[in-house]
């Protein structure tokens, strides 16, 4: 989607203040002023995406073949000594309902679209800079949807020991989501399955829908969970679904719910409400917990089932011997009636 | 609407920048082209004229007031940002050509003007010259602008050196490598992020078969959340990869070694992750070194 240059609006939401240390935050604390720490985040969204809250934190376009892209990120630095960041393009895939970046610096056909204005800064102490990140896309490019993070990388110096010594990287990145082909946006759509409900180990309710990505995007699922007609009527929730899973098209993986421990197990009528950026669906089910007798009643069950199957067990013994003690009796009988005297 | 509510909720943080202060003023400046290093927090560009430096409230004075964002304190980046004196040109004429520019990355004039009047009630409408990017098409029509936002950061610590000791050829060495901190301060809804580890090979000498420890040797486990931050009270739901040394995965490739899974807002783990080095028999004597990597995005 392309806005008309006269309908633009530019928004600048405000300052956040960097979380190094919060003494002074209002009504919470921020997250823990904690360890020293390299952060990044994106800079520019494009307007038409703005109300896709996906494309807040990753770059997300379609574009046609022969755009240049630009966006910018911002690093910062908040620790107490000079950091020395790297910054990368590299490739991601998504597998097993998660968005991961490739090791290293890994090459792949959005890698080389990319560049970053600067890829090494050196921070003072609380220090940011922004990077301008000019993703080219060839006239030529294939359509369809390619995945990358640009990372953020801080590395520590490699002490030798005696035998040993391990160079450890800290990486923060911002995912792209680069979808190019002519004309507008493929659909982005997704398909809830089935949703199975059981108890986890330590007696937590919780409910699995089977998720399908139908559509020509990559999705990050989120969305909210509802259970309704109860026992007596009751419902529960809105509980949150599991964040987290991210479906290429055409993958397809799950999304995991777990509820409070206290619920009845049902059954109950579940409807669960998926969404990633402005799509949304919705799925129905009927669903009780009680799918595992627990265990307390499962080792009494165990218990009884041995007591009968030995009882039975005797039973046909006895019958048996019983059996054998007549037949003896009556040839014993028999016997004795030869013998006689005449 | 979707926005707005998104930045009320975060809005006890939020303070209006400098940015409106320039855009109050019409300032048009560069496309963002050049700007290497033009900081967008509290915009105060260290070497362009801005204006009054952001005064909380009173930089809101020239903003209509369209939105429910609270200016809390101005928080200038604490330090001046390292930047080049960039050339961003203080333009003060709102230059509101309805661009076309010849040759797209130019940073020229073409800022577009933003009607402070009735646009869509959801967005304030600010124009700042070197938030303003576009995407051009081989056409010298500008197709896509963009905005910029000033949200939190997502952070990973600065790892520090960690040290394996020592182990005989066939042993497995084990070691803790230090803390691992993410900090999400996007403020989200619904905030994912999952960090990762992965190995390299450790080598030692010229990295020959038998002076190499593959990466298929190295397991990781990340243990626990030693501490966690969720306060807003959400119910931050923070699902390690490995919870103890039985589940440890070899990390040749990049394995999950913590995420979230549910809570609203910002949130923080720590974790105390342990490698396990197997040792292989043929391995030659010598100091190994390898790199762990943790990335979160």
């Amino acid at each position: 989607m392309r806005c008309p240059l006269s309908a633009l609006v530019l928004l600048v939401t405000g300052v956040l203040a960097p979380a190094t240390s919060a003494p002074a935050a209002p009504a919470y604390a921020s997250a823990a002023p904690g360890p020293a720490s390299i952060g990044i985040r994106l800079v520019d969204i494009p307007v038409s995406e703005g109300a896709d809250m996906r494309a807040w934190r990753y770059i997300i376009d379609h574009v046609p073949p022969g755009t240049l892209i630009r966006r910018r990120v911002l690093v910062e630095n908040q620790s107490p000594s000079v950091a020395n960041v790297t910054l990368y393009p590299d490739a991601a895939t998504i597998r097993h309902g998660s968005f991961l970046g490739d090791a290293g610096q890994t090459r792949s056909e959005l890698t080389t679209w990319t560049r970053e204005s600067r890829q090494a800064l050196r921070l003072a102490p609380h220090a940011n800079t922004t990077v301008t990140v000019r993703i080219r896309v060839p006239r030529d490019a294939s359509p369809g949807e390619r995945y990358g993070v640009i990372w953020a990388q801080v590395a520590s110096r490699v002490r030798e020991s005696r035998q040993f010594a391990v160079r450890e990287v800290s990486r923060v990145g911002v995912r792209i989501y680069l979808d190019v082909g002519p004309g507008g946006p493929p659909p982005t759509n997704f398909a809830i399955g089935r949703m199975i409900a059981s108890r986890k180990r330590n007696g937590a309710p919780v409910i699995v829908a089977a998720v399908h990505n139908t559509g020509g995007r990559a999705v990050d699922l989120s969305g909210r969970l509802k259970l309704s007609d109860g026992p007596g009527g009751i419902t529960a929730g809105p509980f949150r679904v599991g964040y987290g899973t991210t479906l290429a098209p055409g993958q397809a993986g799950q999304v995991e719910t777990i509820l409070p421990r206290r619920l009845p197990d049902g059954p109950w009528h579940a409807m669960i409400d998926l969404q990633s950026g402005l799509t949304e669906r919705k799925a129905y089910a009927t669903v009780s917990f009680a799918t595992h007798v627990n265990a307390a009643n499962s080792a009494a069950l165990r218990r009884y089932t041995i007591i009968g199957v030995i009882l039975i067990i005797a039973l046909g013994l006895a019958f048996l011997v019983r059996q054998r003690l007549m037949r003896r009796n009556h040839q014993w009988g028999t016997a004795t009636d030869d013998q006689l005297p005449t | 609407m979707r926005k707005t509510a998104f930045l009320t909720a975060a809005g006890g943080r939020l303070a209006i920048t400098a940015a409106l202060t320039m855009a109050a003023a019409g300032l048009a400046g560069t496309t963002v082209a050049e700007a290497s290093a033009v900081p967008v927090a509290g915009a105060s560009t260290g070497t362009s004229a801005v204006p009054p430096a952001p005064a909380g409230p009173a930089a809101n004075s020239g903003m209509p007031a369209t939105t429910p964002m609270q200016p809390s304190s101005p928080v200038a980046p604490a330090t001046t940002p390292m930047q080049p004196s960039s050339p961003v040109a203080p333009a003060t004429t709102p230059s509101v050509t309805p661009t076309r520019p010849a040759a797209p990355f130019r940073p020229a004039a073409p800022a577009t003007h933003v009607p402070s009047g009735p646009a869509a009630p959801a967005v304030i409408p600010v124009p700042t010259g070197p938030n303003i990017t576009t995407e051009t098409t081989g056409t010298p029509d500008p197709t896509t602008v963009t905005f910029a936002v000033n949200v939190g950061l997502l952070q990973i610590s600065v790892p520090t050196t960690a040290n394996l000791g020592t182990g005989n050829t066939g042993t497995s060495i084990t070691a803790a490598l230090g803390t691992v901190t993410v900090t999400d301060n996007r403020a989200e809804l619904a905030p994912v992020w999952t960090a990762t580890a992965v190995s390299s090979n450790f080598t030692t000498g010229a990295a020959g078969t038998a002076e190499t420890i593959p990466n298929s040797d190295v397991s990781y486990w990340s243990g626990p959340a030693l501490a966690t931050s969720d306060p807003g009270d959400t119910g931050a739901t923070f699902v390690p990869g490995q919870l103890t040394s039985a589940d440890a995965v070899v990390i040749a490739a990049p394995q999950t070694a913590f995420s979230l899974t549910a809570g609203i807002g910002e949130n923080s783990v720590t974790w105390d992750p342990t490698l396990v080095v197997a040792v292989p028999d043929g391995a030659v004597a010598g100091t190994y070194t390898g790199t762990v990597t943790h990335s979160v995005a």
